[in-house]
């Protein structure tokens, strides 16, 4: 069975993924352009751990996937966010605030 | 999407995602050829950031909830390549799980069908049987007389009660006629057991007093298979016995009753219905709803008491028990089957912890394998789940055979099965044993594959591997389990072998008894005549049944190869017939009723004891100068003349019997019979000339010079031409008789020596194993211990002692158990003691004696191991 644990990298990509799903449905390849395009190039996904999450993501009940013609008029799996995976979203981006900002008093407070 | 979509649509999902990777590829490409990048370099560049497509499917499908399942079949597939480069071992434990399994399946259906199942009855547990007892005569679960019953009826207690009795007659078609069972019964039999017709409708009240115009019910199978399910024998008639009687009703497929009748009847005029002393009734009711047993019983006693009081002559001492049908359909059956699952499942306890041994003495040779496989990154949980995988494909494969080997004993034991076993006909395999021998098998599973998952557990691969390498014994701990294992076996084997030596015991002394007669060259039968026969205007005519009876007999004196042919009634163990029991006393003696002596009245013809081969004490046997007119004369039995007039001697004496005005003149005394089984004490005898007393039911004995078996055409032909409406039926042997009376000890006898010998096998084999496993993985240290010195001796003399202190400690908890066990078998031996001395020494001598030649073989290969070729194994 895989397993449950998600590390800080698993599921920072887990909540990535589902932030840019978020804005609307779109194809894996779209997700890793998207991806670099918006963290201007810092955060380069691997396809090796890219398409994995995206299949635990649909079998958790996250994403919704359908195949439909993308622009380059070849057939793609498009994935949309399911309820679910909104509240997931929601869940996971307050839980990174949070950390984000207990990590940045800590460095602060170092200084 | 469910596991099941990922088991069934596997591979287009698959295509999906080779569509969604190469997709990917391709727009990626498409982009890095657009910024300039040639064609052929972009594309290696790709592939090189994508780092093996197929890895990356892999993990996708890792992801997916049905990995599970595919797992499984990966297991299964292993688990099966596992077993063919094992086929020994594979074929060697589905064989032994077959048997235990198919054991315990077998007697499940049993127990199931006989004791479980309820009667085949609406609401059940309501119907009793009213039973009469009498401790003054020593009668227990006894017949009623009409009069009481309808006392019973008509107080109100039960909800329905009635009487029955069951019989045979002949039915004639056409010019055909043929002996079937009956049962006479009163309304309120068919009323308890709530049966409703197919077809027209059951006896009324009216039609329940004995008439001389009976009225019948057939049963649905008769009216299909004798009648040609005929539609207008619905108030038409059917001959029986010689009359005419009308159909009133059809009852429903499916309803059976006690021995199984054809025909049901209306009471008949006997003459003698009205004496309250005339018992041959079966009393059947139904509890009133919400009654209990007791409190319906303890209203029916005072009603006993009151007709006891009233009519002190015949009904004084008498009281009634009431017996739960199904309790006493299933009788003493139910402490022999209980015994018997019991035994079933020590050898299915047996049969666990041998498959259990061969799978810890395999997982350990495996060690390095799984250390390997963990080392590769399996998980800890993934091995566990492999290594059961490969118990549970071992033991449903074993299960399979089980339950044909389930399936092929029950129909064996239908065809050849005890047949006093009560509901015999109505053991099969059903849903309720399926379902049991399923979870039998899953249960089975579980305890075999809990060593070596044990085992598993916790190993550190480097560990392991070292271990593996260096063929290590396994560890202390391994070494003890598997020595629990072996010595568990060791003492169910035993607790079996003493019980069923026990057994064999008891069935010893009982075939040693001797029954009074000679069973050899003898060729019983049935024969009765009809009322319509031997009644006329109400009137026994005694002089035609004489007739029949001599004309019968010199028939059946001269057929070639008979020696001896008689008439007499009853059958001697418990062959069947009507048992008349009657009191006797001394003519003269003051106190009639302390006196008498209870026991069996029965007239015989002349030949009887010699064709019999009963023997003569004193005196002489009947003769042609006994006839109507001449001096009343008697014989008594062995057990009538010592204890009553010993050490006088009774030739010569006069008895009376009870209802009898007259009295008889002793002339002989004979050898007493047992006329129940063997193991029942033979009862008093009081034999009548037939001449003098003729009776219209008859049994036939014939002393043959030839197989008795190859006469009985021509008996029946025989018999049938003096009167072609009666049949001569149930034609068995002397030796058919004596081996229907020891058939159910017989089978348990049998049943509990197989399955100790089984066990006894089986855990021998443990043993044998376990040291043999031993001596293999220890040959390198042995061959060193030779090479310092040791001599073949010491070595032989280690693995032997080894062995048999398993064996020992096995044994001794084995005769601890079965000194706690065998009291279970009390009722069902004979003249033997539950701790007898000699059963308890010999099981753990013989099985010692074996355990000593498992031990030698390992022990004799352990001594000739060469210290040098033994260093370089490996």
């Amino acid at each position: 069975m895989p397993s449950e644990k998600t590390d800080l990298l698993q599921g920072t990509l887990d909540m990535l993924i589902l932030k840019i799903v978020a804005l609307g449905a779109i194809h894996g390849y779209a997700i890793s352009q998207r991806m670099q395009q918006i963290s201007g190039d810092v955060l380069q996904v691997q396809q090796g751990s890219l398409y994995p999450a995206l299949h635990r993501l649909e079998n958790r009940g996250w994403l919704r996937a359908e195949w439909r013609a993308s622009e380059s008029g070849r057939d793609a799996k498009f994935y949309t966010l399911t309820k679910a995976g909104r509240k997931q979203l929601d869940t996971e981006t307050a839980q990174w605030e949070r950390l984000a900002e207990a990590i940045g008093s800590i460095l602060r407070t170092a200084e | 999407m469910s596991w099941m979509d990922t088991l069934f649509r596997r591979q287009r999902i698959d295509r999906q995602l080779a569509d969604e990777l190469e997709f990917h590829i391709e727009s990626r490409t498409r982009d890095l050829v657009e910024t300039g990048v040639p064609a052929a370099e972009a594309r290696r560049r790709v592939r090189m950031e994508f780092g093996g497509t197929e890895s990356v499917k892999d993990d996708c499908r890792d992801v997916r909830r049905g990995r599970f399942i595919e797992e499984l079949f990966k297991d299964l597939r292993y688990a099966l390549r596992v077993f063919r480069k094992t086929p020994a071992f594979s074929l060697a434990a589905i064989c032994t799980l077959a048997l235990g399994i198919g054991a315990c399946a077998a007697v499940f259906t049993v127990v199931d069908a006989v004791l479980l199942r309820p009667l085949p009855y609406p609401e059940p547990d309501r119907l009793v049987k009213a039973l009469t007892k009498n401790p003054q005569l020593g009668v227990k679960n006894g017949p009623t007389s009409l009069p009481d019953y309808l006392d019973w009826r008509d107080s109100g207690v039960f909800e329905s009660v009635g009487i029955y009795v069951t019989d045979n007659a002949v039915l004639s078609i056409a010019a055909q006629s043929e002996r079937v069972v009956t049962a006479t019964a009163t309304d309120g039999v068919l009323a308890a057991l709530r049966v409703k017709p197919l077809a027209g409708r059951i006896f009324s009240t009216e039609e329940s007093k004995p008439s001389l115009t009976p009225v019948v019910l057939v049963t649905e199978r008769t009216w299909r298979r004798r009648l040609g399910a005929d539609p207008k024998l619905l108030g038409g008639a059917i001959k029986l016995n010689g009359l005419s009687l009308t159909v009133v009703g059809i009852l429903p497929a499916g309803f059976t009753f006690e021995g199984d009748p054809e025909l049901w009847m209306s009471p008949t005029i006997t003459g003698d219905e009205t004496s309250r002393d005339n018992r041959y009734w079966t009393g059947l009711a139904r509890l009133r709803s919400g009654a209990t047993r007791a409190q319906t019983g303890a209203q029916l006693d005072r009603i006993t008491q009151r007709l006891a009081a009233a009519y002190p002559g015949s009904n004084r001492y008498w009281g009634v028990d009431l017996v739960a049908l199904k309790e006493d359909l299933v009788g003493d059956t139910r402490a022999q089957l209980l015994v018997l699952l019991g035994a079933v499942g020590f050898v299915w306890l047996i049969v666990c912890a041998n498959i259990a041994t061969l799978l810890l003495v395999r997982a350990s040779g495996r060690g390095r394998e799984m250390a390997v496989r963990a080392a590769l990154g399996a998980s800890g949980a993934r091995l566990v789940r492999q290594l059961a995988t490969e118990s549970l494909v071992l033991v449903l494969a074993g299960g399979a055979a089980g339950v044909g080997m389930a399936l092929a004993a029950v129909s064996l034991l239908r065809e050849y099965g005890p047949p006093d076993l009560p509901r015999l006909d109505q053991i099969h395999v059903d849903a309720i044993s399926v379902v049991f021998t399923l979870g039998i098998a899953m249960l089975t599973g579980l305890l075999c594959s809990l060593g070596p998952v044990f085992q598993t557990r916790g190993h550190l691969p480097g560990g392991a591997l070292r271990e593996g390498g260096r063929g290590s014994t396994g560890g202390r701990r391994r070494r003890i389990a598997r020595a629990a294992l072996v010595m568990t076996e060791v003492a169910l084997s035993i607790v079996l072998l003493t019980g069923s030596g026990l057994l064999i015991k008891s069935f010893w002394n009982l075939l040693r008894q001797d029954p009074g007669f000679r069973t050899d060259h003898l060729l019983p039968c049935f024969l009765s005549l009809p009322n319509s026969k031997v009644m006329e205007n109400g009137q026994y005519r005694k002089d035609r049944v004489a007739r029949y009876i001599d004309a019968v007999t010199a028939r059946l004196q001269s057929i070639p190869g008979v020696q001896h042919a008689a008439l007499g009634m009853p059958l001697p163990l418990g062959g069947g017939g009507w048992q008349m029991w009657s009191k006797f006393w001394v003519a003269g003696e003051a106190n009639r009723q302390a006196g008498f002596v209870h026991g069996i009245l029965q007239s015989v013809s002349t030949d009887y004891f010699a064709a019999l081969g009963v023997r003569l004490r004193s005196g002489r046997i009947f003769s042609s100068v006994d006839r109507p007119g001449t001096e009343p004369v008697a014989i008594i039995n062995e057990e009538f003349a010592r204890p009553k007039f010993a050490p006088r001697n009774p030739i010569g004496m006069r008895i009376g019997i009870e209802d009898d005005k007259r009295t008889y003149e002793i002339v002989g005394v004979v050898d007493s019979i047992k006329s129940g089984g063997l193991q029942d004490p033979a009862p008093p005898q009081l034999y009548l000339p037939m001449a003098q007393q003729p009776v219209p039911m008859l049994t036939a004995v014939l002393r043959t010079v030839g197989d008795p078996a190859a006469l009985s055409h021509t008996v029946q032909q025989a018999v049938l031409s003096v009167d072609p409406d009666v049949p001569a039926y149930r034609i068995r042997t002397g030796d058919q008789l004596l081996g229907r009376s020891l058939a159910r000890r017989r089978l348990l006898m049998t049943l509990l020596s197989s399955f100790a010998s089984i066990a006894l096998v089986l855990s021998l084999l443990g043993l044998y194993g376990v040291l043999a496993y031993g001596v293999a993985q220890r040959t390198r240290e042995i061959g060193i211990r030779m090479a310092l010195g040791a001599a073949a001796g010491q070595v032989l003399a280690g693995v032997v002692r080894q062995g048999m202190t398993i064996a020992a400690l096995g044994v001794i908890a084995g005769l601890a158990g079965a000194l706690a066990m065998t009291r279970v078998l009390k009722d069902a031996l004979y003249n033997v003691s539950p701790l007898d001395a000699g059963v308890l020494l010999l099981a753990p001598a013989a099985l010692l004696l074996v355990a000593l030649l498992a031990c030698a073989i390992p022990a004799r290969r352990a001594a000739r191991i060469d210290p040098v070729l033994a260093l370089r194994h490996e």
